[in-house]
């Protein structure tokens, strides 16, 4: 038993928290009231190493664990979620199905050029129809020659105007639901797609996202990753790592408003004394840090399992539901320790509540992840 | 980074899961329902060692580490929480003071009795101090070579059973002086002028003693007296940061028992045609329940694991036994929902499990008042942080 992180992790910390602080940090506030992608950081995140953390070094990676992976994500939220799931539906959602699922000549067309960001990935399943029922997509693969041809249309795409690869599934069976579906690895500029405007997200603005639609695009053979049918194994295997990306981008968000909301009840004076003085507010720091505390401890158990080899799938599940509410209700008190001064975008901690609304929804609704917790824990046995 | 237990540990695990399944669980709901003290069951306890977890195999004891103590506490406790928090007073917060504070002869006078078998106690609060121990009222006056102890004292889990019972009384009467007045004793029940009261009916941990403890003009020799005059709030809070841990564990034992018996209940009943957990309000309970039952284990394994360590463990201690303790109030509240009316007799043991898990929230150190310990070491870790780190970490954003 361990529950210190590694030297070589406690440095790779150091020096994430250090790239946050002095390169995002001061341009978060106009990038999130412009809402404005911040391309020129993709670059430097990529000459750090950040955009391919858990990547081996063969393929333009930093060779480090799921856990290294995950102490960046908190770093980088803790400034900028935003600049966190950018990394997260990059590293995790197109990288991992590509390092796990590509042929090696796959593997060597794309992830070198991810790696070094000439290229940011996207993860297109979200349909109008299919959220959570995943199995439901529509947008439709047909086999044309030794090619293929994509129609359809995709929502809420990350990354979206950007990316200069798609991972999309889609259907090539439609009768055959779930099991019908297969992944593609689409470029960015392939003719016959359309990105529609940037959605205006209730937070986490600086990232992009949009609905994309395809027309009649023409693929070649290799543009299919792994095999017909396995669409839906391959979503879910990325998004069991995803998740490990969320629950860390939703604890930097605990951890930073836990530490502002500290900060500010030590200082600020009402009645004649500090309010971290007044029992109310104690209380409500104690929980913050609590809730922050297990969300962490999940999270590293989760990224810890997935190192060894073990199975990580309820844990990955637990740690973003549990994280992810944990993050809302820590941003969410934050601004009640501020009183009136946290409902000021100048002070800076309203945005954490905006940006955190979404670690709820995304990649696995909550709903979806207690599902998943009570499934393993009925089956698996207490 | 590696949260699982060491094949040490899981060994000590096993050894006490199979002793407490095989030989207490049998027992556990009459000992409750009667209000049966387990004798038999705490001899057989003493004989294996658990008489001495925190104490030094030079004074008889087994030495423990901090993890291995939680661990013995949990799995006691997932059989019968009273027999866990007999062990754990007599443990935690009676031998434990005894080996930190005592002087030798103290040590060799009273810990071969403790380890071989006599239960020992702590006995702090008083009808009108609880939470608030500072302000206890039992006085202590020096006399010759005996202090003369006068007061009540209350909530003595196994007062009635101790042949030592760390007791905490005033020895300053000026209320000014608040808990620099307060000094421990080491006080047994041959000495004059002691007499337990009341014994509490509880509402649950009813295989427990509590009891109301008398000093009427108690002559207590000051070779009993723990550590310095003046000394003994320092001396209860640090024995009661320690117990934190006990608590917590005892109270994941509970949660877990709880825990195992909904999901074995929720996976073999079937209304409307599908099993209970297949109904979605019911799996989202599940969930719930075994995120704050695995919660509480990683709380509680890292407080212990960072005493072991000797690092600071404050803050762990008390998130630690707060979390625990409430997960187990709802762990075993929604364990009953879950067995709708078989939960609410006693038929199933979780109506048992509801009532033992209540108090946890409450003795060693209220919700309220670890709630209070975390705030103040994030408070202070703050200040300690702004005084290391000369330009702020955090400099004010302003929207351009």
């Amino acid at each position: 038993m361990d529950f210190a992180l590694p030297p070589a992790h406690l440095e790779l910390q150091a020096r994430a928290r250090l790239f946050a602080e002095r390169v995002i940090r001061p341009t978060i506030a106009a990038l999130d009231a412009e809402r404005t992608f911040p391309a020129e950081h993709v670059v430097a995140l990529a000459r750090d190493g950040f955009l391919a953390i858990h990547w081996p070094g063969e393929h333009g990676g930093a060779g480090l664990d799921t856990l290294a992976y995950a102490v960046v994500l908190e770093e980088l939220a803790r400034v900028s979620p935003a600049h966190a799931i950018l990394v997260s539906v990059h590293a995790t959602l197109v990288g991992v199905p590509l390092l796990t699922f590509g042929t090696a000549a796959q593997k060597a067309a794309w992830l070198p050029r991810l790696a070094r960001g000439e290229m940011l990935g996207a993860f297109a399943v979200t349909e109008r129809e299919a959220g959570s029922d995943a199995g439901a997509v529509r947008t439709h693969a047909r086999q044309d020659g030794e090619g293929w041809v994509l129609n359809g249309e995709k929502v809420m795409v990350t990354n979206g105007g950007p990316a200069g690869l798609f991972l999309v599934v889609a259907t090539t069976d439609p009768a055959a639901g779930g099991k019908g579906l297969a992944a593609f690895l689409v470029p960015g500029a392939a003719g016959g797609i359309t990105r529609g405007e940037r959605e205006r997200t209730m937070g986490l603005h600086p990232a992009d996202v949009r609905t994309l639609h395809f027309e009649n695009v023409r693929l070649p053979a290799d543009a299919l990753l792994g095999e017909p049918g396995q669409g839906m194994k391959i979503a879910l295997a990325a998004l069991n790592v995803g998740r490990i990306g969320v629950a860390a981008q939703a604890v930097g968000i605990a951890a930073e408003t836990t530490d502002r909301a500290v900060a500010y009840a030590r200082t600020r004076r009402q009645f004649g004394k500090e309010l971290a003085q007044f029992g109310g507010v104690g209380e409500m720091l104690a929980d913050m840090a609590v809730e922050r505390d297990i969300a962490r401890l999940f999270t590293h158990e989760a990224a810890t399992a997935r190192d060894r080899g073990e199975d990580f799938a309820h844990l990955s599940a637990r740690a973003k539901w549990t994280a992810s509410e944990a993050a809302v209700r820590c941003a969410d008190r934050c601004i009640q320790v501020h009183g009136g001064w946290g409902y000021l975008e100048a002070t800076g901690v309203e945005r954490y509540a905006r940006d955190a609304r979404v670690t709820t929804l995304y990649e696995g609704t909550s709903e979806m992840q207690k599902l998943l917790v009570a499934r393993h824990a009925v089956t698996a046995g207490v | 980074m590696d949260f699982r237990l060491s094949p040490d540990h899981q060994q000590v695990r096993d050894m006490i899961r199979d002793l407490a399944t095989s030989e207490f669980a049998p027992h556990a709901a009459a000992w409750d329902h009667d209000r049966i003290l387990p004798t038999a069951a705490l001899a057989q306890l003493a004989e294996l060692g658990f008489y001495g977890l925190l104490v030094p195999e030079e004074h008889g004891g087994v030495g423990y580490d901090a993890l291995a103590y939680a661990i013995a506490l949990e799995e006691l406790a997932r059989v019968s929480a009273a027999l866990s928090v007999m062990i754990s007073v007599h443990n935690s917060v009676c031998c434990w003071p005894l080996v930190t504070y005592g002087t030798d002869e103290q040590k060799a006078r009273f810990l071969p009795l403790l380890t071989a078998g006599t239960l020992g106690a702590f006995s702090l609060s008083e009808p009108g101090a609880g939470s608030d121990a500072a302000s206890l009222s039992c006085a202590a006056r020096l006399d010759g070579d005996h202090y003369v102890l006068n007061g009540t004292k209350n909530w003595v889990t196994n007062g009635a059973q101790a042949g030592v019972i760390v007791l905490f009384a005033r020895t300053d009467p000026d209320p000014a002086v608040g808990p620099r007045g307060i000094t421990a004793f080491l006080v047994t029940p041959d000495l004059p002028g002691f007499s337990v009261g009341k014994h509490e009916d509880k509402m649950g941990l009813r295989a427990s003693d509590t009891v109301e403890l008398a000093l009427q003009d108690c002559r207590v020799p000051v070779a009993n007296r723990l550590g310095a005059e003046g000394q003994g709030f320092k001396i209860a809070m640090s024995t009661l940061d320690g117990g934190r841990i006990g608590i917590g564990a005892q109270s994941l034992g509970i949660a877990g028992a709880a825990f195992a018996e909904a999901v074995k209940y929720a996976d073999t009943r079937v209304t409307f045609g599908k099993k209970l957990h297949e109904h979605q309000p019911v799996a989202f309970l599940i969930a719930e329940m075994e995120r704050r039952v695995a919660g509480a284990r990683l709380l509680v394994h890292r407080a212990a694991w960072k005493k072991m360590n000797g690092l600071p463990h404050r803050i762990d201690a008390s998130m630690a036994k707060l979390y625990a303790s409430e997960a187990a109030t709802f762990v075993t509240h929604r364990a009953i929902q879950i067995h709708g009316g078989y939960g609410y007799v006693k038929e199933y043991p979780v109506e048992r499990y509801y009532r033992d898990a209540r108090v946890t929230e409450i003795y060693e150190g209220a919700s309220e008042i670890q709630r209070i310990v975390i705030a103040r070491e994030l408070v202070a870790a703050a200040a300690a942080a702004q005084l290391d780190a000369a330009p702020a970490t955090h400099p004010t954003e302003t929207a351009s």
